[in-house]
């Protein structure tokens, strides 16, 4: 009984042999697969089988204790229920009846400590295993075995107690406790097919001392319930407590006990030894050839604690086979892939979800349809990371040489990365240790039937061994016969050695060949090193030679520490195997090369015999084949060595490549280094992705770094049907003129479909240019991955190719463990389960076509990116879009159609613009307006960055800090008077822009009053005082006349963007109002930021009221009023709104503008009378009205200050810091006084006010005009005047102050004050005048340029946008002050006490009242190259162009007049009237420049020509004379006069204009328009 | 940012070209409470809101401002201003470019009851449907010097901004110097229509049943986008 269960025993063990080894099988063949590797293992596992099947005793002989037996059977249970799971080992066991059969079960295991017991035995039975199984075994399948060792172990009786079987089990157990012999069929039956239900625990109890197992395994708990009813003597007793003293311990004895208690493991480094498991041996599966990835990096402390620990615990399970933990590879990768947003907290992430131009679904959603309908939706997603040129025209011979060092550097670093030389050499070593290890056994093997073989072995110089040969190659012959026979255990001896010479002779050329590789990579290796010291020995010097540097490569070489001793042991060694395997390989081949010699001497012995000894076709006697020389092998093996291997001495190196040397700055480089620089910067590089020769994608173009790379960073999705084959990529350089050439194409293999975001690395792929352009070579950088659906976590790729999956599964079947690449394949596998669900994924639908329906228009095409781009830009027309349509439909085409005619007409104007001027024609007029908006354009563009800077007072509202001289007004204010007798002008407080947000913006005018007031000379049919009694009505014109009358009746009239307030009407020529006017501004859509771009005018003006008798009869005179008021338009006063803006308010005394010839009305001084002192004031002679106002802003806005910002400069520093430090240092000393030295012209550089005075010869026709002087100063003066006058403000929608050049302003037609004032004064200065340019302010343009002409009789300041001259010394000035005058030479800034004109004296050369901006200590730049040209380009004037425009503007005016009196639906013009007007208006044109035409002969002049009229009608008439801006600003000043609203159904119009050309198409513009009444 | 940037092409010309949606317009409804307050040391707080939008925005029901009532500090450890200020409005809007911003200025006297602003905060409406709550972080401009802190220390005239709906916009943010001060919790509960209509992806999908997702009601409980 006892044997027999032994010999189940020994059964069972060995069935469990052959379950570890047919796993060990299963790992072996599919190793041995792919490699000769494997053959090796095979055979090891041959040799075991074989031990087996010889020594089949040694099992039985092993007996082992009581209880180390009771452990082997727990190891066999663990080892077969491993695998085939748990619960199904007892049952297997219960169908044993022998086991513990007949009651007596002796040795039965002491059921109470099976696994303190295990962990003995375990080792016992492992030490066992291991004897017989070889070493190599384990080594093999190590992971296979620490796998089942790791898993939890459940003894026999954890295993029964779980589940019904267990309930079963213990119910057999107590059967056979019994004292039956076996189970009855019934319970045999029960115990099958019962259905066993928890048996009642005092059931168990009570049975519990039944069998002796029972009681083992119940033993402790009986034990102590027992102990305890006794303890308690049977009796209940309440809880016991129990006081317990503190127990309060010494500190060392605290230690001491918590050194019992705890475990602390210690940081000291274990000894490997110990680490192994007992009796074994530290194995590195490195050295026998197995690729082992790299450990992740652990503190040593740390690493040193978690191992003491562990084997604390005696888990040795833990440790690898070299004695190392176990751990898996480095997760880490050494390449970073692109940045990864995930780390972003929950709340703050956005996600981002795309764009879409078009709409991804219908409009009108399709029923759902069935998910199997839905076509197969993939996503690929293409993110294009950087392109690195290697090869380019751009290249300069330092670039090229420092790629060439790049790639040797690139391929260098793979091969360490990859370890390929001392990865081979450890195969080499571990065949070589296989090899040996076969032949030693071999030897050992005691038979004298290997008796040949021995010999064999032995004679390796054998000379004779010919017959040993033959036999060896039978043999070997047979051994191949017998080989699968031996594969099938049926071993003879015979066999056995035939196997194991066939091994050896795969051993032998394995080891060849892998020599061979070996030393070819070493080869390489060195090569590469070789060429990388020589790439950079080259570079240096290029760099030495050229001067400079380009690149930043730097090589650096590091010595890496290397033992010289243990490394002459390792080369010698390896010499030693290598001279032993090439004697080897001699002898193998001497047999047969000696059985040719002897073949080949007795074939030459035989025809020596017939031909004779001395024949010469005898040939030479054949050499016997080479004796195997030891010394001369060597010295070829060290050479060869040395040529391919680092030889010991040798240092060992390592590269590294950086980016630290410094870049020689271009402006040090040579002219032609400095252009490719140039052209490197201009060049930038764009890829086009196209899939399927579609186009999908163009990256923007990058700008090529001076490295010659583009980093792209551009990601791409691509939504598509069908899964395209290869993503084709162009890499494109785009020209300078917006060509793109496409430099190279490169084809990318779609990613296989289980690759995704996560798993997918940028790679650099190469690509080179193909065709006949330029050679360019380079890598780009780019990552393929599939989309992952984002709801149901799926990869959107398309179905895994089953073929490309077979061949992936069969190269992935067979993964070489000792290949790096196959250990990174492994880690990729993808899960069998995320294949199987992608598999069944409907086929596209139509699998034929192309499925490719991404081809969505390019975005920047589509009408609404369009506009929304515009408007991003701030183009005008697209400002103030709102609400921009969502589709491309609803965008209206007319909203493009107007920016798409300016843009036309400016290109155009701009190819036509020179031609333009030589035609006249129509296009001038317009050319200047595309010139106009050019410049705009151009400097709003400059600009723009400029304007959209803030500063800190635009956005925070901040208190100032109170000074000293707050404080004292502060107290100052308390004791000043409460109402002072002449109480000046509070200022108010002005606002920011930004605060005025939606609050309305008024217009504040207070009219204070007028004086010299035009008198009207026709009043016979006006009773200008209806309270007089009735008799002076009755009297006759001339008595009327007689009598002191009111001869006018004045009022003035604000209007402001065509609305219209008035004030009351006031008597007499010297009317006195003091009346507030106001009106609200309508502001600009972009509301008060746009402020400045208002470009209305305020028109103020002086109206005469007449009132107009209609009472036919005179009988109802007494009784009756009947009366027409009529207004008469008699002076005015225009104020450009930008003038208000920028000055915040216009206030004073100004002259109004009159025509120089009032129809109907005279300025008679001798009517003016006493009644106002004001008058006497007035320069004699001087004719004119006056009018005192004040306008302003209410509330009052903040102007923006004029941009200071440093820009370019044409000046030295050094000058402009000169002309920073006087400026401010005047402006200090004398605040509110204007003064520039730099000025910005158009392109935005600051250059020297007196580069702008030069002279310059004005038109020929103004010179031949005139012979006298000063007609001709006169004229010029008239010429100036006649240029548009627009602000900076407007023109440059900005706060800038912008000096053009005379010739850009004469091309623009358009410029504020300085412009006219610079051009005039260059006019006059090549006159032979002495004229200087004035800056100061005056009324009512606030800061105003003049120009001071210092002549032989007087001085006179010239207003230029008037063409006025009026005295310097004359105190009634519309320059109020002056800051600085300007020549050509100097800047003088005036410091006299006083700035008004009439105060100060001119003369330059008075230190003491002109402070000059050069002085002899700091003079001015000696060249200063004048910004003018030499000489202005005058384009001709089409005079018959003229006449044309002027019949134009007539008819349109007139219709403009016919619509505003819509109300009276009438308007008869008297055209005889017209004709005498448009007569009479050249010679109001002429008066204007010659002062030989007085007012009085025009006046007579007036009535020669009206005289006919004048009987018949009344007529009041305005001559209207502005500088043509434009039609529209004529049509305003049109309804200013406010002519149209005569309500008279009598009155009649009439209406001329007249242009009077001047060169440079440049025309005075009049307009005389009056209303005529019949007289009764 | 200026950073990495996606373009996706969809493939939908075809759909896109075969019906002219009847509604060129999605609308974003928002209710919603600016609830409470966290500031320490305030001891009197009111809040002011205003609702800030692009150029294709356009309120269509609602308020674009509203101001608060004084609350005070909750007398336990958590020391909350209890507003709970409804804020109800209905946008609608061609673009997502410009989507509405709420911006909230905090208003409380200081030692010597003037009324000084405590802070401003600012937040995009959300643009999921469904409740959201948003904390929005406070601070206040710093004065230019230690001097004008001082002065206006005492004077209660605190630097404040000119105009709070610049901070809706990038401009001038770059002269600021602003100091952290407390937060605002606001809840919005949101509702979007056409969006999805439109080709633009909020993040939600329609479900299943309804058809097209036209109306995206609210989900509940939801805080986060997407």
């Amino acid at each position: 009984m006892k044997s027999v269960s032994w010999n189940h025993r020994a059964a069972v063990t060995q069935k469990s042999i052959d379950e570890s080894e047919s796993m060990l099988d299963q790992i072996r063949s599919r190793r041995g697969r792919r490699r000769e590797a494997g053959s090796q293992d095979e055979s090891q596992s041959r040799s075991v089988q074989h031990d087996d099947t010889s020594e089949p005793d040694e099992t039985l002989t092993f007996r082992p204790s009581d209880s180390v037996r009771a452990d082997v059977t727990d190891d066999v249970t663990d080892a077969a229920g491993g695998g085939e799971g748990g619960p199904s080992s007892p049952a297997g066991r219960l169908g044993k009846p022998d086991r513990g059969g007949g009651g007596d079960s002796p040795r039965a295991p002491p059921p109470l400590a099976p696994r303190r017991l295990s962990a003995a035995g375990q080792e016992t039975f492992r030490s066992q295993l291991k004897k017989r199984l070889s070493l190599a075994e384990i080594k093999g399948h190590g992971r296979a075995a620490r796998r089942s060792r790791a898993q939890p172990r459940t003894s026999r009786f954890d295993t029964l107690r779980e589940g019904g079987t267990s309930r079963a089990y213990e119910d057999y157990m107590r059967a056979t406790a019994a004292g039956r012999t076996g189970p009855s069929s019934v319970q045999a039956y029960d115990f099958f097919c019962r259905i066993w239900e928890d048996p009642p625990s005092e059931r168990r109890a009570a049975t519990a001392p039944a069998t002796p197992r029972e009681a083992g395994e119940e033993t402790s708990g009986a034990a102590e319930s027992l102990s305890l009813s006794e303890l308690l003597g049977g009796e209940q007793l309440g809880p016991v407590t129990r006081h317990v003293a503190p127990m309060i311990l010494s500190r060392k004895a605290q230690l001491a006990r918590e050194a019992d208690i705890y475990f602390a493991p210690s940081p000291i480094p274990i000894p490997p030894e110990e680490r192994l498991p007992a009796g074994g041996q530290a194995r590195d599966p490195a050295e026998d050839g197995i690729y082992v990835p790299r450990r992740p990096h652990l503190a040593g402390r740390n690493l040193h604690k978690l191992e003491n620990r562990l084997l604390h615990s005696s888990d040795r399970s833990w440790f690898g086979e070299d004695g190392q933990l176990l751990c898996l590879p480095d997760p880490l990768l050494s390449r970073p892939r692109h940045r990864d947003y995930r780390d972003v907290s929950e709340d703050a992430l956005t996600d981002y979800l795309p764009a879409s131009m078009e709409a991804p679904r219908p409009a009108d959603p399709e029923p759902t349809v069935s998910a199997a309908d839905q076509p197969q939706q993939l996503q690929l997603h293409v993110h294009l990371v950087a392109v690195r040129l290697t090869e380019h025209p751009l290249f300069s011979k330092e670039h090229r040489a420092a790629a060439g060092l790049e790639q040797l550097h690139r391929e260098y670093t793979a091969m360490v990365d990859d370890d390929t030389v001392n990865r081979l050499t450890q195969r080499l070593w571990a065949v070589r240790r296989a090899r040996d290890g076969v032949l030693s056994a071999a030897l050992q093997l005691p038979s004298a039937d290997h008796g040949d073989h021995t010999a064999d072995r032995g004679d390796h110089t054998g000379d004779h061994g010919d017959h040993t040969g033959d036999r060896g190659d039978h043999t070997g012959d047979r051994g191949d016969h017998t080989g699968d026979r031996a594969d099938h255990g049926d071993h003879t001896g015979d066999g056995a050695e035939q196997v194991q010479r066939r091994r050896i002779d795969d051993y032998t050329t394995s080891i060849q060949r892998l020599r061979e590789q070996r030393d070819a990579a070493a080869a390489q290796q060195r090569r590469l090193c070789r060429s990388i010291l020589r790439r950079w020995r080259e570079l240096k010097v290029l760099r030495e030679d050229q001067g400079f540097s380009s690149t930043p490569l730097r090589l650096a070489v590091r010595e890496l520490p290397s033992d010289h001793g243990q490394e002459t042991e390792l080369w010698q060694r390896e010499l030693r195997a290598e001279l032993e395997e090439l004697r080897t390989e001699h002898d193998r081949s001497k047999q047969h090369q000696d059985a040719e010699y002897r073949q080949q001497l007795s074939e030459w012995r035989d025809r020596r015999r017939q031909l004779g000894s001395d024949s010469d076709q005898l040939g030479p006697r054949p050499q016997p084949p080479a004796e195997f020389d030891p010394q001369q092998v060597l010295a070829d093996i060290e050479a060869r060595a040395t040529g391919n291997r680092r030889p010991p001495g040798e240092p060992k190196l390592a590269f590294d490549l950086l980016d630290t040397h410094p870049i020689t700055a271009t402006a040090d480089c040579p002219k032609p280094e400095q252009q490719r620089r140039q052209a490197v910067s201009r060049c930038q590089l764009s890829v086009r992705t196209l899939i399927g020769g579609r186009e999908v994608s163009h990256t923007r173009p990058q700008p090529l770094s001076q490295q010659l790379v583009s980093e792209l960073h551009q990601q791409l999705a691509v939504r598509l049907r069908a899964a395209p084959e290869a993503l084709q990529l162009e890499v494109c350089e785009e020209g300078t003129r917006r060509s793109t050439r496409t430099l190279a194409k490169l084809r990318l293999p779609a990613p296989a479909s289980h690759v995704t975001e996560r798993t997918a690395l940028p790679e650099w792929t190469a690509f080179s240019a193909a065709g006949s352009g330029p050679a360019a070579r380079g890598r780009l950088q780019a990552a393929l991955y599939w989309g992952v659906d984002e709801e149901t976590g799926s990869v959107l790729a398309p179905p895994a190719d089953p073929t490309a999956e077979g061949a992936a599964a069969a190269e992935l079947a067979a993964p070489d463990p000792n290949d790096p690449a196959d250990a990174s394949l492994t880690a990729n596998m993808p899960d069998p389960c995320a294949a199987a669900e992608g598999g069944d994924r409907p086929a596209p639908l139509r699998p034929g076509c192309d499925g490719f329906l991404t081809g969505a228009p390019d975005p920047a095409d589509s009408a609404r990116c369009r506009l929304l781009r515009l408007r991003d830009a701030g183009v005008p027309e697209f400002r103030h879009v709102t609400m921009a349509p969502l589709r491309d439909q609803q965008v209206p085409q007319q909203l493009f159609t107007a920016y798409q005619k300016r843009l036309e007409a400016q290109s155009a104007a701009g190819a036509g613009a020179e031609e333009a001027g030589g035609d006249g024609g129509e296009s001038a007029r317009r050319s200047v307006l595309q010139y106009q908006l050019r410049i705009k354009e151009m400097v709003a563009r400059r600009l723009r960055a400029a304007q959209k800077h803030k500063r800190l007072e635009d956005m925070v509202r901040e208190d100032e800090v109170p000074d000293i001289g707050t404080i004292g007004s502060v107290f100052g204010s308390l004791l000043s008077v409460r109402r002072p007798l002449n109480p000046p002008r509070k200022q108010k407080q002005s606002r920011p822009l930004v605060d005025l947000q939606g609050q309305e913006l008024q217009l504040l005018c207070h009219v204070v009053r007028a004086f010299n007031v035009p008198v009207r000379r026709d009043t016979d049919a006006v009773r200008t005082d209806y309270s007089r009694p009735a008799p002076a009505a009755q009297a006759t014109v001339a008595q009327s006349s007689l009598l002191p009358k009111v001869s006018v009746r004045p009022f003035m009239e604000l209007t402001f963007q065509r609305q219209t307030v008035r004030s009351n009407v006031a008597q007499g020529p010297n009317p006195t109002w003091n009346q507030d006017l106001k009106l609200p501004v309508t502001l600009p859509p972009q509301g008060v930021a746009d402020l400045h771009s208002l470009d209305d005018v305020i028109h103020l003006s002086l109206q005469d009221e007449v009132l107009v008798d209609l009472l036919d009869d005179d009988r109802l005179q007494d009784t009756n009023v009947h009366q027409r008021i009529e207004r008469r338009w008699l002076a005015e006063l225009t104020v450009p709104f930008s003038t208000l803006y920028i000055n915040g308010r216009v206030e004073g005394t100004f002259r109004l503008n009159t025509p120089p010839l009032l129809i109907g009305y005279e300025c008679d001084v001798t009517a003016r009378g006493t009644l106002f002192h004001l008058t006497e004031s007035l320069p004699t002679g001087q004719t004119g009205t006056y009018v005192t106002v004040f306008i302003t802003l209410e509330p009052p806005v903040n102007v923006p200050p004029t941009v200071q910002e440093h820009l370019e400069s044409m000046e030295t520093e050094k000058l402009l810091s000169h002309c920073e430090l006087w400026t401010r240092a005047f402006r200090r000393d004398y605040p509110g006084r204007r003064v520039r030295c730099t000025v910005l012209d158009v392109t935005g550089r600051s250059a020297l006010v007196c580069r702008y005075i030069r002279p310059l010869r004005p038109p020929d026709a103004l010179l031949a005009a005139c012979s006298n002087e000063e007609d001709q100063a006169l004229l010029i003066a008239r010429f100036v005047s006649l240029i548009p006058n627009v602000s900076d403000v407007n023109f440059f929608s900005g706060m800038y102050d912008l000096w053009t050049t005379c010739q850009e302003f004469l091309d623009m037609q358009a410029g504020d004050e300085e412009e006219h004032a610079i051009l005039l004064c260059n006019f006059f200065l090549y006159l032979g005048k002495r004229a200087y340019l004035v800056l100061g302010s005056g009324i009512p343009e606030g800061l105003t340029a003049y120009v001071l002409t210092d002549e032989a009789t007087n001085r006179w300041l010239w207003n230029p946008c008037t063409g006025q001259r009026s005295s310097a010394a004359e105190s009634y000035s519309s320059l109020l002050s002056v800051g600085c005058l300007i020549n050509a030479e100097n800047v003088w800034a005036n410091t006299q006490v006083y700035a008004q004109p009439s105060c100060i004296s001119f003369d330059v050369n008075l230190v003491g009242d002109w402070r000059p901006l050069f002085t002899a200590r700091q003079p001015a730049p000696t060249e200063m190259a004048s910004v003018q040209a030499e000489t202005l380009r005058y384009s001709v004037t089409d005079t018959a162009r003229v006449r044309t425009d002027a019949e134009r503007l007539e008819r349109r005016l007139r219709d403009h007049l016919q619509n505003w009196r819509q109300r009276t639906n009438w308007t008869p013009w008297n055209r005889p009237c017209s004709d005498a007007l448009r007569r009479m208006l050249p010679l109001l044109e002429r008066s204007t420049f010659t002062p030989a035409i007085s007012g009085a002969q025009l006046a007579d002049e007036q009535t020669r020509l009206l005289a006919n009229i004048h009987a018949t009608y009344k007529v009041c008439g305005v001559p209207l004379n502005v500088p043509q801006h434009s039609q529209e600003a004529m049509v305003e000043a049109l309804f200013a006069l406010g002519v149209h609203r005569n309500d008279s159904r009598e009155a009649e119009f009439a209406l001329a204009v007249h242009m009077e050309p001047y060169p440079s198409n440049i025309v005075a513009v009049w307009v005389c328009v009056a209303a005529l009444t019949r007289r009764r | 940012m200026e950073g990495s940037w996606k373009v996706f092409i969809m493939a939908a010309a075809a759909a896109a070209a075969g019906g002219v949606p009847s509604q060129q317009c999605f609308l974003l409804s928002v209710t919603g409470q600016v609830e409470s307050a966290r500031l320490a040391g305030a001891d009197q707080l009111y809040c002011r809101y205003q609702l800030h939008g692009g150029p294709d925005w356009d309120i269509v029901t609602g308020l674009e401002e509203g101001i608060s009532q004084v609350s005070r500090p909750s007398q336990d450890a958590r020391q909350l201003l209890v507003w709970n200020l409804p804020v109800e409005v209905s946008y609608k809007a061609t673009n997502p470019y410009g989507w509405p911003q709420l911006i909230v200025s905090c208003y409380g006297p200081d030692l010597f009851g003037n009324d000084v602003i405590r802070g401003y905060g600012v937040s995009h409406l959300p643009t999921a449907a469904g409740a959201h709550r948003v904390t929005l972080p406070l601070f206040v401009p710093e004065s230019t010097s230690q001097l004008q802190k001082l002065v206006s220390w005492f004077t209660g005239r605190r630097p404040e901004l000119a105009d709070a709906s610049s901070l809706a916009t990038g401009d001038g943010r770059d002269v600021m110097r602003v100091r952290s001060q407390g937060y605002v919790t606001c809840s919005f509960q949101v509702v979007t229509k056409d969006l999805q209509r439109l080709g633009y992806d909020n993040g939600r999908r329609a479900p299943a049943g309804a058809a097209g997702g036209d109306l995206q009601p609210a989900g509940g409980g939801d805080g986060r986008p997407g």
